[in-house]
């Protein structure tokens, strides 16, 4: 052999991968050329090295610590596919609705669209709060159900927002609430409630709804949710991690953990448009949310039947109307206790006078009917007496209970004197007048 | 003879994640040894070893030709040790102007064979790693990269040139 080929052969010949008879002629190869010997000394010497380095490198058996941590990871993963679970199971009982079918199938086909538009546009890297921002956009219509573990049913709200972003029209429906089942819609120019329990119809308008219904809004519009993510990430209250699979049906999730307070929330968020699928919140280290929001219908639009109580109310509810006429008597230069009392005394007055209009009007602003169909019965005929105002603070800052004796005459024809639970007067900022003084309550 | 990587994986996409227990107690060295050769923090070598062999287990579905299971793996090693240097700044390729951190715990390092090991081309390290760190045989790294022996022993008398030109370099 020559020096050529017996180089080549250095590796076969310390892996001990040579014949018996190649071996020989390697060994006696190298007696003989000292060029080779010495080449092939520097490459056995590497050898050693490598041998011995690697002996050297003393492990700690990590077998246990990545086998832990890949069922660690393997449970959170299929805690998440839990999650995406429940919202399918969510979605197929909403299936099951004729009506919502052809809905699913406006949706589907709007997010296709959406889908096709974002990924001509970009192709998604990591997502943030202000990708999806931006994704609701051009999102118009949307349909909330918010589940909470002390409910039976969700609340269920439905919103339209005009061109410009701001919320248009919306609707909440509250099955399980203190008043029993109400439905709300709500424009910027009236409010109406239908309380189902009570069968009664207020129709108002007051900074205390705006407030609850921009509370309500806030919580729910999911471009309002993410923009209040963003100030609170700036401001340094939260941290926001974001997991996204790289299985692009599967849900991306914004994981945010409040810094100082044990909460935190799950944004899921569909990949293919950017949309928030589902909301969890946690208030502790509970491994359930006590609020689970899911996101319906995007761009699906409403018909403007379902923002108005119109067409869906019985004929006999109490139409409480504070909206289109001057309800209560005007506060002027009395004071609170004087209003509150003055407002008792007008009231049964017009009882006496038998003027129901006036009655109702103070009533909260029921119908003369209905105030005639309530009080006429009572049968008033004097006031005997009106008593000290005892302040309500749970029914607001203004609000007073007056305790008083009128007398009434029975259906035997008797003269009595009947004490009601004492009228609970209000006005106040939080009113649709707050000037003006009503009853709503206490007889 | 223990089990092929092909089969142990198999056996892992088959729903039996206890059999990645196998694949970890025979690369774990080459993969320690691969990041060292990118960093000199210890600590955080075994967080990046136990980081990569979650990560590969996490993706041995996207694993094409299951029998390339080492390359891969090694694959997975460079984007963790990568991330790693990104993140904390202390993960530094290793150069002549950058000496182990772990000098003097261990005086008895080959620390010029490690910087010269550092600079050697991905393909010469793994086979390098894969002979010496995971003990494998030439018949057995040939049959776990799927090529033929003689591929395997010439790689590797290419790898022992390179490594002993990089050695008289330093020198």
């Amino acid at each position: 052999m020559i020096c050529t080929e017996i180089r080549e052969l250095f590796v076969d010949y310390l892996e001990g991968l040579l014949s018996e008879k190649q071996k020989l002629q390697f060994e006696l190869h190298l007696k003989t050329c000292c060029d080779c010997k010495n080449e092939f000394y520097q490459i056995d010497m590497i050898n050693q090295r490598l041998t011995s380095a690697a002996k050297k490198i003393s492990i700690i058996s990590i077998e246990n610590a990545v086998f832990d941590k890949i069922i660690c990871k393997q449970n959170e993963r299929l805690k998440q596919a839990e999650r995406f679970n429940r919202g399918l199971k969510i979605m197929r009982k909403i299936m099951k609705n004729r009506i919502t079918k052809f809905a699913v199938a406006a949706v589907i086909l709007i997010v296709v669209i959406l889908s096709l538009n974002i990924f001509e546009k970009t192709v998604p890297t990591a997502f943030g709060i202000e990708r999806v921002i931006e994704a609701y956009n051009n999102i118009r219509y949307l349909h909330v159900k918010e589940y909470r573990a002390n409910r039976q049913e969700p609340w269920e709200f439905w919103i339209k927002s005009n061109e410009q972003g701001n919320i248009d029209k919306a609707r909440y429906y509250l099955p399980e609430t203190e008043d029993g089942p109400k439905l709300i819609t709500w424009t910027p120019e009236k409010a109406e409630i239908w309380f189902k329990k009570k069968n009664s119809h207020l129709i108002f308008q007051s900074i205390k709804i705006e407030k609850w219904m921009k509370t309500l809004i806030e919580q729910s519009q999911p471009k309002l949710v993410m923009e209040k993510l963003l100030e609170k990430q700036k401001a340094g209250i939260i941290d926001v991690n974001t997991i996204t699979p790289a299985n692009k049906q599967e849900p991306a999730v914004i994981h945010v953990t409040y810094k100082i307070i044990p909460k935190q929330e799950l944004y899921f968020i569909n990949q293919a448009t950017n949309l928030i699928s589902s909301i969890e919140l946690y208030d502790d280290n509970s491994s359930e949310p006590f609020s689970l929001r899911e996101f319906y219908e995007y761009n699906v639009p409403i018909d403007d039947k379902m923002f108005t109580l119109k067409d869906e109310i019985p004929e006999n509810v109490t139409v409480v109307d504070q909206l289109n006429q001057l309800i209560g008597i005007p506060q002027g230069d009395m004071t609170d206790e004087d209003a509150a009392k003055e407002t008792v005394r007008q009231f049964f007055q017009a009882l006496i006078d038998k003027d129901y209009k006036k009655a109702g009007l103070i009533y909260a602003g029921i119908s003369e009917e209905k105030a005639k169909e309530r009080f006429a019965k009572l049968n008033v005929t004097a006031i005997i007496s009106i008593g000290t105002p005892v302040p309500l603070p749970e029914c607001g800052l203004h609000s007073f209970r007056v305790a008083c004796e009128v007398e009434i005459v029975g259906a035997d024809g008797q003269k009595k004197i009947w004490k009601p639970y004492g009228p609970a007067t209000r006005s106040g900022d939080d009113e649709m007048h707050p000037d003006r003084w009503i009853i709503h309550g206490g007889i | 003879m223990a089990e092929s990587d092909k089969y142990l994986v198999e056996l892992c996409l088959d729903g039996r994640p206890d059999e990645f227990r196998h694949l970890v107690r025979r690369y774990q060295k080459a993969v320690t040894a691969y990041l060292a050769s990118k960093s000199g923090n210890r600590t955080n070598i075994e967080e990046a070893v136990q980081e990569t062999f979650v990560r590969a287990y996490f993706n041995l579905s996207d694993l094409k030709k299951l029998e390339s299971f080492p390359s891969w793996l090694l694959g997975i090693a460079k984007n963790v040790a990568k991330e790693q240097l990104r993140n904390k700044a202390d993960f530094a390729e290793l150069d002549s102007s950058t000496e182990p951190q772990t000098k003097e715990q261990n005086t008895e390092d080959d620390f010029e064979l490690q910087r010269a090991f550092a600079k050697l081309p991905d393909s010469y390290r793994e086979i390098l790693l894969l002979r010496f760190y995971a003990n494998q045989s030439c018949q057995q790294i040939a049959e776990n990269l799927d090529m033929p022996i003689g591929s395997v022993t010439k790689t590797l008398s290419r790898a022992y040139s390179q490594l002993r030109q990089l050695l008289e370099v330093q020198k």
